[in-house]
């Protein structure tokens, strides 16, 4: 399991973004559009890192991702601060 | 009306070309009459915090890679007007232009109105954190979405169609027939009252 999470977390630390979204301190609907216009400027395989504050935002962008057909690659969660790096396909 | 069924129970009849041709005929209705990723709102009410949840409902729609049609109609055409228009106007036309909202700015919630008072108080709440309702109309506007306004409350309530902040290429002024088309072919359809 240590192992598992050490692998992870070097998995994080390896995963360099094209681009780098700040949608901290942003409500409901506004990460979810910010998402999707940098997502239509990036091209496939490349990869996005979000932050966000919002605490639907974990959920949000699960269904957001099985909709649009992307995939999130890594996901952390610290102090009601989430980051995910999001891969378009 | 026959069904599927029975039409292809009649299929079995003929010899193969013809099946195959009558396949596709009915494959192509089919595809014709398939749903798309759409979702249609239709905003009857003409209250904030409703205006507010339509818009996010819409800009979220575009998130998620879909196309959106916001049927204004009834006291929902308050929500995307720019000013009062009374030139031209009945009596009573000019009346329900005054009585009315000149703006987004003037609507009220539907609950905790107090006067005018709940309004001013719902926008600081929000100011800061959430997008203002103007400011999610404008992108909505800008994201694509497309207005259609009622004809009936236009006429009925004597409307203008300087009168909305839309753009005319993405507004159009329609009856219910051209609503049901396109609430028709979307995945899913909302009447926001």
């Amino acid at each position: 399991m240590i192992q598992l999470m050490k692998g992870l977390r070097n998995n994080m630390a390896n995963l360099a973004d094209n681009i780098e979204l700040d949608c901290r301190g942003l409500n409901d609907p506004m990460p979810i559009i910010k998402v999707k216009q940098a997502m239509d400027n990036l091209k496939s395989g490349e990869i996005l890192k979000l932050m966000a504050t919002d605490p639907g935002s974990s959920k949000d962008m699960e269904s957001w991702t099985r909709q649009t057909g992307n995939t999130i690659v890594a996901f952390k969660e610290s102090q009601s601060e989430y980051v995910f790096y999001i891969q378009k396909t | 009306m026959e069904t599927v069924q029975e039409k292809q129970k009649d299929l079995v009849q003929f010899d193969l070309p013809t099946r195959v041709n009558e396949l596709e005929k009915q494959v192509a209705e089919l595809k014709e009459n398939a749903q798309e990723d759409k979702v249609s709102l239709i905003l009857f009410s003409g209250d904030f915090d409703k205006a507010i949840a339509t818009m996010m409902m819409a800009l979220g729609a575009v998130g998620m890679g879909m196309e959106c049609t916001i049927y204004c109609t009834f006291w929902g055409v308050s929500v995307i007007k720019r000013k009062r228009f009374y030139k031209g106007k009945s009596l009573l036309g000019k009346m329900m232009t005054w009585m009315l909202p000149a703006n987004s700015h003037g609507l009220n919630p539907s609950q905790m109105a107090f006067g005018p008072f709940g309004r001013k108080l719902f926008r600081y709440m929000m100011k800061g954190k959430f997008e203002s309702l103007e400011g999610m109309l404008q992108q909505a506007i800008e994201a694509g979405v497309k207005f259609q306004i009622c004809s009936p409350s236009m006429s009925m309530m004597e409307f203008n169609p300087d009168e909305w902040i839309v753009p005319p290429e993405s507004a159009e002024i329609c009856g219910v027939a051209a609503m049901y088309e396109v609430a028709l072919k979307a995945k899913t359809a909302y009447f926001i009252s």
